[in-house]
């Protein structure tokens, strides 16, 4: 998803037609009333996920202006960001992963996450229906994309209703 | 005088093996029918400097031979060391000279034996990098070598949390072809009895899930004081069965799933398929979509190896340098999405040649791009590299040994040292074979008094296998990697009439069952190595996936413990653990290509 072309001069030379400052969304949709806790969890993902999710904090998208951080623990965090097909041998460790938070919320990014992607039919992972029922209970929002640019990440982010989901 | 095969084979054998010549020049497929033979012909190739590029197990037993089956996979020869020409790169004896072009040399052993039909004999003390294909191996296909026991080395792939086996099912081994039944869940875990350590010695287990934005892996450091004696290193979190997915999928999409096994390495998986496929088929694509795979090969290069770089001087916390090379990949990123619809190159290299969903793009402005992304990113890394306190944090880190740099793939062998591995030069395919490419990639690296066209100079002397020779050595690829790029986008004006793809179907159906097709492509992290046999109409019957972070999550443990240093004595290299984020970060193996 790329801007109309423009020319941006950066250190002297011109780049055409690439995104330098992101002003697709305008500021309405981004105001938040509080500021939103993310954990990353991978549960056997194939890192292109997670390319696009450090590119999120870059200077260019920068989800800190916005109110959003990246947090170590789970007990302090608002929501998962969960990537990867669920595999079996992590399952254990995202099932403790959501125990420890105080009101668990998924956001699954990526295809592989919401139905396993191309690895469907594949005897190591375990498909949406067979997940552990907290799991599949606490997504919350999912992104789509093989991987998903960080404008559709921040889409998805913008569009978490805190009020009607905190219970 | 390099050796070749064909002038010993009679001299090393007892039983003379069947030779099925492939019509590609320097190949080689033996059979070999007893243990003697086998363990004779890899002491062999081991002395003659041959590498071993994969091993694969396959299940035959519903076919002719009725056995379980090993493929192993040679390339050679590698340079003699007895010549002079090792002189000629520096004058200190533990850099190698760059690889001579060699072939591949293909041993197959059924394991016919009536009385053992699930045993191999071992290939560990010739080839050491072998051994976490022997537990993969192991838990996937029930077999096993002569002198191990199935239970030092069941259970790493498949249950890596169960520390003990009695809920572990001994029979359900997925990669076998009579199975049909899940293996059991994992159970939670239980904790071992701890080893009995000397007085101040702890332990300390980083998990599974890591703080921040990582993989899945599980390290258990043994720590005294700050000094890292000793790391265990548990993987398998992120096993998703590739190899089981890939059979009966058409030779023609199989490169949907391979690009997505690991996804900072999606174009060298897809190349490295696609040349197996060509390879199988005996089919040769056009020059110009060869020119344009390796267009985005060394994209993806450049704009890796600057995330590479940017994320260690991040940890280093020197944010003022790290911040603007993540604006310089965000630039590399949104250049590759503006030619190829896609941040990560996905979609593009396909059997047969090279597809564009909305045409091939305009490489009028594509030159000015890189060039500037190329001098901004050396001005910037210029101030870490002359910078004192910096050059105290990577120089001596993390330092891998010359002689187990052998085990080792990749900018990590590299830059210990070990130049030859590198698969542009081994057996190259593609626009590689041209001569003037092969002549850049071999100027990364200064000889004695010829200075290169870069603007950073890396000498031989900096090739000490820390993480500061890593990252120089990083720095010179991204300056090859814009010298190829420029040549390649003048050479896809030149051979403007080629088509871009072309069909594989009439030479695929023409192959026959079990025929074995090869491709290898250079990634940023080492060879990715794709061996392939053909199963009844265009279908894969078998595919194996061999990833460069097998051989190095082997040696990863040694480059971070306390080991003596050979050339002072009572001396050490030592890693605090707060130097451990650099190693990780300088090696950055990776654990879903590997489908570990």
């Amino acid at each position: 998803m790329l801007d109309k072309e423009k020319t941006v001069k950066f250190r002297g030379f011109k780049f055409r037609s690439l995104q330098y400052f992101n002003l697709m969304f305008p500021l309405e949709h981004t105001r938040r009333y509080r500021s939103i806790c993310i954990r990353h969890l991978d549960c056997g993902s194939c890192n292109a996920c997670e390319l696009e999710l450090t590119a999120l904090t870059n200077p260019i998208y920068d989800i800190g202006k916005y109110g959003f951080y990246f947090e170590a623990s789970p007990r302090h965090a608002d929501v998962l960001a969960m990537t990867g097909v669920f595999t079996r041998n992590l399952s254990s460790a995202a099932n403790r992963t959501l125990q420890a938070m105080p009101i668990p919320r998924i956001i699954s990014i990526g295809d592989c996450a919401i139905d396993g992607g191309l690895f469907k039919s594949s005897y190591a992972i375990l498909p949406p229906h067979e997940r552990p029922p907290q799991i599949q209970n606490a997504v919350v929002q999912i992104v789509a994309g093989c991987p998903p640019t960080p404008n559709d990440i921040l889409d998805a982010l913008f569009k978490l209703d805190m009020k009607s989901i905190n219970k | 005088m390099i050796m070749h095969i064909d002038n010993y084979i009679h001299q090393i054998l007892t039983v003379r093996p069947i030779e099925l010549r492939r019509h590609h020049l320097g190949e080689r497929h033996y059979v070999l029918q007893n243990t003697h033979d086998f363990q004779s012909m890899c002491f062999w190739l081991a002395e003659n400097n041959y590498d071993l590029c994969t091993a694969v197990a396959t299940d035959e037993r519903d076919s002719e031979s009725h056995t379980f089956k090993i493929y192993l996979v040679f390339t050679g020869p590698g340079p003699d060391p007895d010549t002079n020409s090792q002189t000629s790169l520096s004058k200190s004896p533990s850099v190698e000279n760059w690889a001579i072009e060699g072939g591949w040399i293909i041993l197959e052993y059924p394991l016919n034996d009536p009385q053992n039909p699930t045993r191999y004999p071992s290939l560990q003390q010739h080839y050491p990098e072998i051994a976490l294909w022997e537990k993969e191996v192991c838990d996937l296909f029930g077999i096993f070598p002569l002198d191990k026991s199935y239970h030092s080395l069941a259970g790493s792939l498949l249950h890596p949390e169960n520390y003990t086996l009695e809920n572990y099912d001994a029979d359900s081994f997925p990669m076998r072809y009579d199975w049909k039944g899940l293996p059991s869940l994992v159970k939670d875990r239980e904790l071992p009895d701890l080893p009995d350590l000397p007085d101040g010695m702890l332990i300390i287990p980083v998990g599974p899930i890591h703080a921040g934005i990582k993989s899945a892996d599980r390290f258990d450091f043994f720590v005294a004081g700050e000094i890292i004696e000793k790391i265990q290193v548990r993987l398998g979190y992120k096993h998703r069965g590739v190899e089981k997915l890939f059979e009966d999928k058409s030779l023609k999409d199989g490169w949907k799933l391979a690009e997505r096994i690991c996804g900072d390495m999606s174009v060298a998986h897809s190349i490295s398929y696609s040349n197996s496929v060509e390879n199988l088929g005996d089919v040769e694509i056009s020059r110009r979509s060869q020119y344009w795979r390796t267009l985005l090969l060394e994209m993806e290069r450049l704009y890796n190896h600057i995330a590479d770089i940017g994320l260690l001087i991040h940890d280093i916390a020197y944010d003022r340098i790290s911040t603007h090379i993540s604006i310089l990949q965000e630039v590399a990123m949104q250049f590759n999405a503006t030619l190829t619809g896609s941040r990560v190159l996905r979609g593009v290299c396909r059997p047969g040649g090279v597809f564009f969903h909305s045409g091939e793009p305009n490489l009028n402005e594509a030159w000015n791009t890189i060039k500037a992304i190329r001098d901004d990113f050396l001005e910037l890394t210029s101030h870490v590299i002359n910078n004192d306190a910096c050059r105290d944090r990577l120089i001596t880190t993390g330092v891998l040994p010359f002689e187990t740099a052998r085990q080792a793939r990749g900018v990590i062998a590299r830059s210990a040292g070990r130049l030859r591995y590198d698969a542009r030069l081994q057996h190259p395919q593609g626009a590689y074979c041209d001569p003037q490419i092969g002549q850049m990639i071999r100027q990364t690296i200064t000889s004695n008094d010829d200075l290169t066209r870069h603007t950073i100079q890396v000498t031989p002397d900096i090739l000490r296998g820390d993480v500061f020779s890593r990252m120089m050595f990083r720095v010179a690829e991204i300056e090859t990697a814009c010298q190829i790029i420029e040549y390649c986008l003048k050479q896809i004006d030149t051979y403007s009439y080629e088509p871009l793809i072309i069909s594989l179907d009439t030479a695929l159906s023409q192959a026959d069952h079990f025929t074995i097709g090869l491709g290898s492509a250079e990634s940023w992290r080492g060879e990715v190595f794709y061996w392939l046999m053909k199963g009844p109409e265009n279908t894969i019957w078998r595919c194996k996936v061999h990833d460069p972070s097998q051989n190095n999550w082997l040696i990863f443990p040694e480059l971070v413990q306390r080991k003596k240093r050979p050339d002072k004595e009572d001396k050490y290299w030592e890693d605090v653990l707060a130097d451990f984020p650099l190693d990780n970060k300088s090696c950055n193996n990776a654990l879903a290509g590997s489908d570990l």
